[in-house]
Formats: C-alpha cells, sequence, structure tokens
C-alpha cells in the first residue's frame, strides 16, 4: 500500500470515528441533503447500494464461521458443553430481555396514545402516501389461504435448498444448514474434512478482511444516506411521532446499559493493549461494548461491528473459535434492535387502534417481536420493516398506515437498531465465551 | 368540302342539342321550371316546405327555457351553493352549456326529495333535465333515459379493522368481502341502496337519509362500511386525514357506477343533444380525471368537515 491510499485509508477510517461522525459526517450529510434536496433520489440510489455492498461479506463469514464452529464445538462436545449451554442462554435470555426492556419503555411512554393534532398529522401523512385499494369483487379466490403464525415460522425456519437460501439471503435458514453441516464434519473423521475447513478457514478470513475495505466507504454510504433522508424527511410525522421514537431509543439505551454490565461482569481477564500484537485491541477499545454501539450507529450496519467484536474477544484470552461462532450467531440471532424495535412498534400500534392489551395479546406481542425481529436477518431499510410488520399485522393490527409510519421514520432509528443488536451480542458473546479459554482452544486444536 | 364539313359540324351540333334538351325533359330534377308551393306530388321536393323542430327542443325553445332539477343535498364540487349562493360545480357548468347549446336560459330547482324521487320528477314532466351525479340504475332506466357523463366504480368506504379481520392476503380481499357478513350503511333511495344486496350478498344494510349520516354511523361503529361511489369514499379520507387512518377506500374495479343526467320521456329527443354535447365538452370521464381535477376541493368535503348542507329549496337562478 503506498502513502496515498494509506492516507485515504486513515482519513476514511478517522471519519467512522464517533467524533468525525458527528462533526464532519452528519453535517455535511445534512447540508449535501439541504442544499440539493432534487439529487435525493441519486443519494437514496447510492445510499442502498452501498448499505447492500456493506453487506455483500455476510453470507461468507456465516457460512464459514457457523460451519467452523458448529464443527469445532461437536467435536468436543463435553468440553465445550459449557459453551454450548452459554451460548444458548445468551441467545434466549437477549431475545426475551430485549423484548420485556422495550415492552415496559413502551408502556411507560404510551407511545402510540397521540394528541389530536399529531393524529391529524399521521392521518395526512397516511392519506398522501397510500391510494384507495383497488380490487375485483368477482375474481375467483386464489386459495392461496391467508397465513397464521405457525405458517409463518414454517416459511421462516426450515431449510430447504442451501443456495436458494444464499442466494435469497434468508439468513436463519443459511445459519441451521451451515450448523447442520458442522455438524456433520465433527462426525466425518478430520482427514477426509481438511480440504472444506481450510477452504472455509480461507473464505473465512478473506470475508473479514473484504468486510474489513468495504467498512472504508460506510462514511460515504453513509453520506448519502442522511443526505436523501434530509430531503424527504417528514419532520411533522417526526414531531408528531416522537413519543415512539423516544420510546425506541430509551429501550436501546436500557439494552445497552446491560450489555455493557454484562460485559464488564465477563470480562475480568487482563486485555493486551499492545498495537504490534495481532488480536490486541486499542487503547479506544477498552469501552468495547460502546465502541461497538457507534461503530454500528455510525455504519448503520450491525456486521460492521464482527471484526470488532471477535477482536476484542479475542484478546481477552476467550477461544477465538467460540469468539467467531457467538459474535456470528449473537449477531444474527439475537437481533436486539429489531426485536425491541417490533415490540415498540407493536404497542404503539395497540395504543394508536385502541385495542386491548390483553395477557393473550402481551404474550402474542413478545412471541412475535423475537420471532420477527430475528427473521430480519440479512434484511435492511425497507425489507426489514416490511417483515416486521408483517409480524404486527398477526395481532390485528391494521398494517396498511403502520408501514407507511414506520417505513417513513426509519431512517432515524435504523441506526439505533444496528447499534443496539452489535452491542448486545458483544455483551452477549463475552457470556458465552467466558470460562473458557485458551486451554480450550488448545486442546481443541490438538483434538482437530 | 370545307363547305360540306361545316355542315356536318352544325349537325353534330344541332343533334347535340336536341338530345341535350329530350333529356331535360326526362330528368325532374333538372327538368325546369321548380315545384311551386303545394306542390306534393310523389317524388317532388317542397324545398320551401317549413323545417319541424325536434318535437322536445321545439318544447323547450317554446318555453323559453330548460327546466333542471338538481339532486339534494349540495354535493360540491359536483353541483351546490357557494358563499353567496350562486349555483356552481361540475354538473350545473354541463347543464349550463346545454341550456347554451340550446339557446334556452336555463331555471334550476333543487326539490327536497331522494334521488330516485327526482329522476321521477323529470318522467312526470316536472323537469326537463335531473342532474346530480345520479347513478344509471335498471329501475331508474323504468322512469327516464340516462346520458353517461362520468364512469365511476362502486365503493366501500371500510373501518381498517374489520378489513383486518375479514382478510389479511390483499390478493383475496374481494372473494372475502363478497362472502363476509358486514354492516354496510348507504344512504336512502340510491342507487347504492339497490346494488348494496347484489353487490354483497351476505352483508346487511342500513339506510340513512343523507351521506353526513352514512359518516356518522361509520364513526360511531354503527356499520362496518359505507358503500358508494369511489369518488366520494375516497374524498372522506382526503377531507378529514384522521379517518385516513381507521378508514380505507377500496374501489371496485369491476362494478361500474355510471353517472348520467336523465330526461323525461316527453325530453326524449334531447337524448342526441346531451350525448354529442358531452362528447365535445367534457368528454365521459372517469375517477382519476376527477381525482385530478378536484385535487384541491377533495380535501373540503361539507360532509367530512362537520358543515350542515345549505338547503336550496327550489332556488332559482
Amino acid at each position: 500500500m503506498n502513502s496515498t491510499s494509506r492516507r485515504v485509508s486513515t482519513f476514511l477510517e478517522n471519519l467512522s470515528r464517533p467524533s468525525y461522525f458527528v462533526l464532519g459526517v452528519a453535517p455535511f450529510a445534512i447540508l449535501l441533503g439541504w442544499l440539493l434536496p432534487q439529487a435525493s433520489t441519486l443519494f437514496q440510489h447510492l445510499g442502498g447500494a452501498g448499505l447492500g455492498v456493506i453487506s455483500l461479506p455476510a453470507i461468507p463469514v456465516v457460512i464459514s464461521s457457523v460451519t467452523l464452529g458448529a464443527e469445532q464445538l461437536a467435536r468436543s462436545a463435553r468440553r465445550h458443553s459449557r459453551f454450548n449451554r452459554r451460548l444458548w442462554i445468551a441467545l434466549i435470555t437477549t431475545c426475551i430481555g430485549a423484548t420485556l426492556i422495550a415492552f415496559f419503555c413502551a408502556l411507560a411512554q404510551q407511545p402510540g396514545v397521540l394528541t389530536p393534532e399529531a393524529q391529524v398529522m399521521v392521518g395526512t401523512f397516511i392519506e398522501e402516501k397510500s391510494d384507495p385499494i383497488y380490487i375485483n369483487l368477482n375474481q375467483v379466490s386464489t386459495g392461496s389461504g391467508e397465513k397464521n403464525l405457525f405458517d409463518i415460522v414454517l416459511e421462516l425456519i426450515p431449510p430447504s435448498n442451501f443456495f436458494f437460501h444464499t442466494a435469497n439471503a434468508e439468513m436463519i435458514k443459511i445459519i441451521l444448514v451451515s450448523a447442520i453441516a458442522g455438524v456433520a464434519m465433527s462426525t466425518i473423521e478430520p482427514a477426509r474434512t481438511d480440504t472444506l475447513r481450510n477452504l472455509l478457514e480461507s473464505v473465512n478470513s478473506i470475508s473479514k478482511k473484504v468486510l474489513d475495505y468495504i467498512l472504508l466507504i460506510s462514511p460515504i454510504v453513509i453520506i448519502f444516506f442522511i443526505a436523501s433522508s434530509v430531503s424527504t424527511f417528514n419532520l411533522g410525522l417526526l414531531s408528531s411521532t416522537l413519543t415512539f421514537g423516544v420510546a425506541y431509543v430509551s429501550a436501546c439505551m436500557v439494552c445497552l446499559g446491560a450489555a455493557v454490565l454484562v460485559y464488564r461482569w465477563n470480562t475480568k481477564a487482563p486485555v493486551s493493549v499492545n498495537p504490534e500484537s495481532p488480536g490486541s485491541v486499542s487503547k479506544e477499545e477498552r469501552n468495547p461494548v460502546l465502541q461497538a454501539f457507534t461503530s454500528a450507529l455510525t455504519t448503520a450496519n450491525s456486521l460492521a461491528t464482527y471484526s470488532l467484536i471477535t477482536r476484542n474477544l479475542s484478546a481477552r484470552n476467550f477461544n477465538p473459535d467460540q469468539a467467531d461462532t457467538s459474535t456470528s450467531i449473537n449477531l444474527l440471532i439475537g437481533r436486539t434492535g429489531p426485536i425491541a424495535y417490533v415490540t415498540v412498534a407493536a404497542i404503539f400500534a395497540l395504543n394508536f387502534f385502541d385495542l386491548p392489551l390483553s395477557l393473550d395479546v402481551i404474550l402474542k406481542v413478545i412471541t412475535i417481536s423475537i420471532l420477527f425481529g430475528i427473521a430480519t436477518a440479512g434484511l435492511h431499510g425497507v425489507a426489514a420493516i416490511a417483515v416486521m410488520v408483517q409480524g404486527i399485522g398477526d395481532i390485528g393490527i391494521p398494517t396498511q398506515p403502520l408501514l407507511l409510519m414506520l417505513i417513513a421514520l426509519d431512517p432515524l432509528l435504523m441506526f439505533f437498531r444496528s447499534a443496539v443488536s452489535s452491542a448486545t451480542a458483544m455483551a452477549a458473546s463475552a457470556y458465552a465465551c467466558n470460562n473458557s479459554g485458551m486451554g480450550d482452544l488448545n486442546s481443541s486444536e490438538a483434538a482437530t | 368540302m370545307l363547305h360540306a364539313g361545316k355542315s356536318f359540324l352544325r349537325f353534330l351540333l344541332c343533334s347535340s342539342l336536341c338530345l341535350a334538351f329530350i333529356a331535360t325533359l326526362a330528368d325532374p330534377v333538372l327538368a325546369g321550371p321548380l315545384p311551386g308551393p303545394g306542390d306534393t306530388a310523389p317524388g317532388r321536393i317542397d324545398l320551401n316546405a317549413k323545417p319541424q323542430l325536434n318535437p322536445s327542443i321545439q318544447a323547450i325553445r317554446d318555453s323559453g327555457v330548460l327546466r333542471i332539477g338538481i339532486a339534494y343535498p349540495d354535493n360540491l364540487p359536483m353541483y351546490g351553493h357557494d358563499n353567496e349562493g350562486n349555483l356552481i360545480g361540475y354538473d350545473i357548468d354541463l347543464a349550463r352549456g346545454m341550456a347554451q347549446a340550446l339557446q334556452v336560459e336555463p331555471i334550476f330547482s333543487q326539490p327536497k326529495v331522494t334521488y330516485n324521487r327526482l329522476i321521477q320528477l323529470a318522467s312526470a314532466d316536472q323537469v326537463d333535465v335531473a342532474i346530480g351525479k345520479l347513478s344509471v340504475t335498471i329501475p331508474r332506466l323504468g322512469y327516464a333515459k340516462p346520458v353517461p357523463y362520468l364512469n365511476l366504480h362502486q365503493s366501500l368506504l371500510i373501518n381498517r379493522k374489520v378489513l383486518d379481520r375479514i382478510s389479511k392476503d390483499p390478493d383475496n380481499i374481494g372473494p372475502s368481502l363478497r362472502t363476509a357478513p358486514l354492516r354496510i350503511g348507504v344512504i336512502s333511495g340510491s342507487s347504492h341502496a339497490v346494488w348494496g344486496s347484489t353487490t354483497f350478498p351476505k352483508a346487511s344494510f342500513t339506510t340513512f337519509p343523507d351521506w353526513q349520516t352514512c359518516v356518522d354511523a361509520l364513526i360511531n361503529r354503527e356499520v362496518d362500511a359505507l358503500f358508494r361511489d369511489g369518488f366520494e369514499t375516497s374524498r372522506i379520507v382526503k377531507s378529514k386525514p384522521r379517518l385516513a387512518l381507521d378508514y380505507v377506500p377500496i374501489i371496485l374495479k369491476d362494478k361500474i357506477d355510471n353517472i348520467a343526467m336523465y330526461m323525461g320521456p316527453r325530453m326524449e329527443g334531447l337524448l342526441p343533444v346531451a350525448g354529442l354535447y358531452i362528447n365535445i365538452s367534457t368528454g365521459v370521464i372517469n375517477e382519476e380525471d376527477l381525482f385530478r381535477r378536484f385535487k384541491k376541493e377533495m380535501r373540503d368535503s361539507p360532509v367530512a368537515m362537520g358543515k350542515t348542507n345549505k338547503v336550496h329549496d327550489q332556488a332559482k337562478h
């Protein structure tokens, strides 16, 4: 790398830092969007394309890390039983914890109880953005039927064609297939799976490197994204639904606080701060949960923190394989950001449409939040919102106005969704890897 | 030789003239003199005959006015009164233009009767033309002849929660609606009160005296939906955006709602005049054209804003 490219790289890296983001990237993007409103569509396309590029290494990282991790864990199941158990506990606790925190924050805020003026403002927005429904009354029923929650779960989880799932970025199915493949690999003698293992290790290393490179462009992507949002953002709607935003952000902050505490309890091991040593962490990463939070906040992508989390956990003498596996699984399944988002949106809609909050509705909200929050794995923006609202519709809430409203508010809240997912993934990974130190790594390496 | 040639030419000329004379006598058109008044011989045309006007037009010309009955109550921007009490609206302009084309004065009246009764008044020769966003229905055809000028569709303004209960699948809303036991509100004596049971065979219908009470019943949850044309249902949510959160218009693409002006039997001669006038002036327009044309006015529905309609009974302008 010559000096010019190094300088450019350093400059781009600096742009991702919170201070540069707040003082440089965000004001510049806002100014750009304000000065060039006519270019909002172009900015939107560029931002969308950029977010797609940032997600590019997601699938290879997930396939390689989950397969290798599952193989390692299954091969020495007894030795890793504690990690397995803790990983499951971390996942389940994270998901349920996020939805409960969001539920209580939403209950406290009553986000859907709007003033009459706010209702008119929201109604005007919905009316402007929606058309009448045009239907043929006499058309023959297609017979596809309506999907209940059970149908949706069946559609969401069981894998069928791995290549099809990969092409469609169906992350839950990809994780399941990878885990099954990893377990299957562990039952075959190592000599026969060495080629695949080496290939997956190479894929994993390359994907991480690619992710590092791609993340350099994330500030530019965010500039386009914010610029397009500034020119199209509906401030009236934002002010009318401020309670919704406040409820969600407060839920995110509580989750962040919980993540910081959990991480601290589980990282008693001394941290290496030697910058020359691979796997070491910088001084800035000493408060890594906050670092993960801000890093995802400034890139609007939780996957952007994958390297940060694994590097930090490895530097704290946790088993790198376990760190890889738990990080990828926690980032992709323990999606606290979307889970909390679905909960707050569901309570908002229940308030808004004057629907009763009975015990069965509460249980349904919690189930749906976890299920559809997880289902957003690999999805961004409108696609993620559509999946989440599909779940909320199952509670008996009219989805069309809610979908329009959430799409309008998403440019602001999507940053927090990614940020809180990263922070809790780091804490959950630290919990899962705790008490599974280097000794395990050495043993597992010996076994292979 | 030269003399013989000249004689031959003279002979030819004379022969031609004789033949022309004979042919002229044989042709009745070219044969003069022209037939005089009162000459009614078969095959003869009296070119001085007094022209006879279409009886309907003659009757209107004789009276010097075109009596136009407008539906009650006002329904701007289609028909109604402005703040000064002047009649305005799309239908009013159409009727005025037609009167102008017939070279007579328009006289408007707005009897306080149902839409069906207004059409019956046209059949009873109380008005020459009945107009006011009147739909074409089979029972109405028994009384008067329609001249369509708007092609709308039947439509429901439905509670979103009810719709969500009926069908979550957007592709199957139609079949689900057809078989749903909906509670639907309609205006009494309207075309939609006639169509309702055929369009939604499983639904129960409640009639209300006017659109305002229909909307009140919907908001008070007395009914699940209102049944009217797509223009009116869409207009409610446009004029009162708060309602857009709870209610959504559904336009039935396969259920036409033709809007026409009606002529009584004595005025049947006006049908081609009205048809041609519509074609050369506004043309037969549809919902989308109306939405575009009245984008601003649609946001000021007097019904949705809770204003009371002015009563201009038998007002003449």
